[in-house]
């Protein structure tokens, strides 16, 4: 199946600097896809170059299977840039009737009525936008990207700069988007969580390398060292502590208090630490297997990365 | 292509002129120099004129030829100096030409848009300051001895070639300000009304160019023509990587 965007081994040179050093990957429908990277990692350029700001210097680059230049290809895509774009003096009706004219939108006020609504800025329809917090400027770029019923949204960091509160409103207000529109977005952010929370896919872009790409799910369970947390009522005695070290298939890693930290080997299963611990008399209060998270994944290449 | 154009017309027009201060501003400093400029032609030239026992009409028609154009030139001028700087850098800044520039517009609409969201108010102003003038000045000093003054040539001059050369100048001032720093696109605004408005005056006033003939049109073709080849020369400079990183300086 054709992806919906597609960028093969890209690169670009700006001012003699590489910021792009060959970059791939591909975005597939439905995709809720998640561009990570610390700030100047190339995160902003390979949106633009996605938005037809930038050429590429060398490689392929396509959206909905178009070269993005096609003003065809334009018209399928919402976005929000790193600045939002709107005009202060005008009011959010204005804003949204201004692009909804460029885009030929057929029958504009209920279209308009509809996406405000969506981002929840129905009651300041009618105030300047010069007036609007930094949350109610996103939720209207938002509205704005989606004014058009586009295939793909193309957004750069649109939680940045917005308070946690509005950041929560605004990923709830995504999520809508994806599931009820069913478009396909790409989000360039360097908040993880806000990443490990709406996407399925990533990239995780750095010095304008592409380290990691995949399934979120796929590449934390490649991190995962399968790590087993097991807390007690009360700690063991140092006998047994050595005892637990010197089987080496049960992979002890640390003690902390009542907590024992387990990264047992592949052959061994949960059950089996819990009843050996039984057998030596161990009261188990709580058996939690650690998941590798996304700040791990991210924290693990920056590793790499500077190694 | 007009269809695609007229959304981003009029939100321009909309967005510079919504400011009233501005509004003002322009108004105000074009009510000044144009005022003061029709009441030195009236007091010093044209009412001395009116006095003689048979006053000289190729002379009346000299001194209200030259008032209308250079009404015409400056109202114009006034509107590009006044809503070039700000409007285009807070437009850069904010995202909205890079927003434009995503949409299916393409670059040279919203050049042309833009250009002209510039151009059309100015347009109306020096247009109608010049006609206001005309008719005033007539009524008020020549029309109570003579008939209404106007020669078909300072008309065309003025109604019609100097807006044909505001208009390119428009489209100059986007290209540059879009293509790099606005206050470069502002220093060329303030040249070109500070070298060109006094020089077709000083030709028309010394009679160097008979602002009653057709020469003087021509040669004010001639400076519409100049911008538009500089355009013409200059316009693969118009990508919209240079523009997006403009906004970034």
């Amino acid at each position: 199946m054709q992806p919906e965007i597609g960028i093969e081994n890209v690169k670009k040179i700006l001012g003699g600097r590489e910021i792009l050093k060959g970059i791939s990957f591909t975005v597939g429908k439905g995709d809720i896809f998640g561009y990570l990277g610390p700030n100047g990692a190339g995160k902003t350029t390979t949106i633009r170059i996605l938005l037809g700001l930038f050429q590429a210097s060398a490689g392929r680059v396509q959206v909905l299977g178009q070269d993005i230049n096609s003003s065809e290809t334009r018209q399928k895509i919402g976005f929000i840039l790193d600045a939002d774009g709107l005009y202060n003096n005008m009011t959010a009706v204005e804003n949204l009737e201004y692009y909804a004219c460029i885009y030929k939108v057929s029958n504009i006020q209920k279209r308009i009525d509809y996406v405000l609504a969506a981002v929840g800025l129905k009651e300041r329809a009618r105030d300047r936008v010069g007036t609007f917090s930094k949350g109610m400027r996103q939720r209207l770029a938002l509205a704005r990207s989606i004014m058009h019923d586009p295939d793909v949204l193309i957004l750069d960091e649109p939680t940045s700069g917005v308070d946690p509160s509005g950041q929560i409103e605004l990923r709830k207000i995504l999520l809508d988007v994806a599931h009820t529109e069913k478009k396909t977005i790409f989000l360039s952010s360097h908040n993880l969580d806000e990443v490990q929370r709406i996407c399925n896919r990533i990239a995780l872009i750095d010095r304008g390398e592409i380290k990691r790409y995949g399934e979120l799910e796929k590449l934390k369970k490649e991190m995962d060292r399968g790590e087993v947390v097991i807390k007690m009522a009360a700690p063991i005695s140092e006998s047994l502590l050595t005892e637990l070290k010197g089987l080496t298939h049960l992979g002890l890693q640390d003690q902390k208090g009542t907590v024992l930290i387990f990264s047992p080997s592949k052959d061994t299963a949960i059950s089996d630490i819990v009843s050996l611990l039984t057998e030596k008399g161990v009261k188990i209060e709580e058996v939690t297997k650690k998941e590798a998270s996304l700040e791990e994944l991210y924290s693990a290449i920056v590793r790499e990365v500077e190694q | 292509m007009m269809r695609n154009l007229t959304p981003t017309i009029t939100a321009s027009i909309r967005n510079n002129y919504r400011s009233k201060g501005a509004v003002i501003v322009l108004l105000s400093i074009a009510l000044m120099m144009v005022g003061g400029l029709a009441l030195v032609f009236c007091l010093l030239l044209i009412a001395p004129e009116m006095k003689k026992e048979l006053p000289d009409r190729n002379n009346l028609e000299l001194y209200l030829g030259v008032l209308v154009y250079a009404t015409c030139f400056i109202g114009i001028g006034i509107n590009l100096n006044v809503f070039t700087y700000m409007p285009l850098t807070r437009e850069k800044t904010r995202g909205n030409v890079e927003s434009l520039l995503v949409t299916p517009l393409s670059l040279k609409e919203i050049w042309l848009a833009k250009s002209l969201a510039l151009f059309l108010p100015g347009m109306v102003v020096g247009e109608v300051f010049a006609l206001i003038t005309l008719i005033v000045v007539n009524l008020i000093c020549i029309v109570p001895r003579l008939d209404f003054i106007i020669t078909p040539w300072v008309a065309i001059s003025s109604f019609l070639i100097v807006p044909v050369v505001y208009f390119f100048s428009s489209l100059l001032v986007y290209l540059i300000g879009l293509t790099t720093k606005t206050t470069t696109a502002n220093v060329y605004n303030i040249l070109f009304l500070n070298i060109f408005a006094p020089l077709m005056i000083s030709l028309a006033a010394h009679r160097i160019l008979d602002i009653q003939s057709w020469p003087f049109t021509a040669a004010n073709l001639a400076i519409a023509i100049a911008v538009g080849l500089i355009i013409f020369l200059f316009r693969s400079r118009l990508n919209k990587e240079k523009i997006v990183l403009s906004c970034k300086e």
